[in-house]
């Protein structure tokens, strides 16, 4: 099983879905600064002194993050902080779920009408398990990194 | 599972600061700290203002947003025949909505923004969602004021606050 999942066309493969992935969220809200803060104030877990700072810091956070990832530049580094993203943002749909609040995701962009719901928390299910394995294995392979000795 | 700390601190740090700097010179930015979407009520002394307005008279304030309405005021619009827009998806419009309302889901606003066509930008609205914990109707409400309506009312409470209170409905087994 390890032999399969460390395989490295896998792996590249991981690398680039869940790279675009997060190019393309981070985009999305790049584009919005305000929709996305109002997104992530729905939620109603962080105070609203902070909500800005994540607002304009964490689209970039993903959008970097992504293109490392699609190069192969720090790819263990830089899918854990897809990881932990990943985890920060299925606890808040999950809180919201449980809270029985019926808010737009924001996880796009902020106008798609994306609800938070069930589908939504398994997408990330999904993606924090391809993040995981690239934190775990590794991929060097089409990758523009020189650290090559880590795999 | 060897982590580099040093390269993992540098994403973050290098995007947050891109983040904070781009931020800082695009005309979109926000402020650092988010000034809430406070959400207005009309007070009751100004109700009459609200007849006034039904009626056709002059009103005497200008709207500079779309204000909140509490379930009462709602109730007195109601009966003033004021326009009441259920800003929910199309389902649960059908599954019940407040008597007359028309449907326009904001999740799906080009599918159904015809309807506007047909309601004067003078004409009072109510936008409502399903209540408390829904933000369709304040997004619905700024929206209708952007394009605008002069006279628009959020009446936050929503269909669950309408239904409990006994107000008139319309449902699909009707």
């Amino acid at each position: 099983m390890n032999n399969f999942l460390s395989n490295k066309y896998l792996l590249i493969l991981l690398r680039v879905i869940v790279g675009f992935v997060f190019i393309y969220a981070g985009i999305l809200k790049i584009s919005d600064p305000a929709g996305f803060s109002d997104a992530i104030n729905n939620y109603d877990l962080l105070p609203l002194s902070i909500v800005n700072i994540f607002a304009i810091t964490l689209p970039w956070i993903e959008v970097v993050a992504g293109l490392f990832l699609l190069f192969g530049i720090s790819v263990k580094e830089n899918s854990l902080i897809i990881s932990v993203l990943l985890i920060v943002f299925i606890l808040a749909i999950v809180i919201s779920l449980g809270r029985g609040l019926n808010i737009e995701c924001g996880c796009f962009s902020t106008s798609s009408g994306t609800r938070v719901g069930i589908i939504k928390l398994l997408e990330n299910i999904i993606l924090l398990t391809f993040s995981f394995l690239l934190t775990k294995f590794n991929s060097v392979f089409l990758s523009i990194s020189s650290d090559k000795n880590s795999s | 599972m060897k982590i580099n700390f040093t390269s993992l601190l540098s994403t973050i740090i290098i995007s947050s600061l891109l983040g904070l700097l781009i931020n800082y010179i695009n005309p979109k930015g926000i402020p650092f700290i988010k000034e809430y979407r406070q959400l207005k009520f009309i007070d009751d002394s100004t109700t009459s203002y609200i007849s006034n307005e039904v009626n056709g008279s002059t009103p005497d304030e200008v709207f500079d947003e779309a204000k909140a309405i509490t379930l009462k005021q709602a109730y007195s619009l109601y009966n003033q025949n004021v326009l009441f827009i259920d800003a929910r998806d199309y389902v649960e419009y059908e599954i019940g909505h407040i008597k007359n309302a028309v449907c326009l889901p904001y999740l799906d606003y080009d599918e159904y923004k015809t309807i506007l066509d047909t309601i004067p930008k003078s004409t009072p609205v109510v936008a409502y969602c399903d209540g408390k914990d829904c933000d369709l109707s304040i997004l619905l409400g700024d929206k209708l004021f952007e394009l605008g309506y002069k006279e628009v009312y959020i009446f936050f409470g929503g269909w669950m606050d309408w239904q409990m209170a006994g107000y008139p409905i319309e449902d699909e087994d009707e």
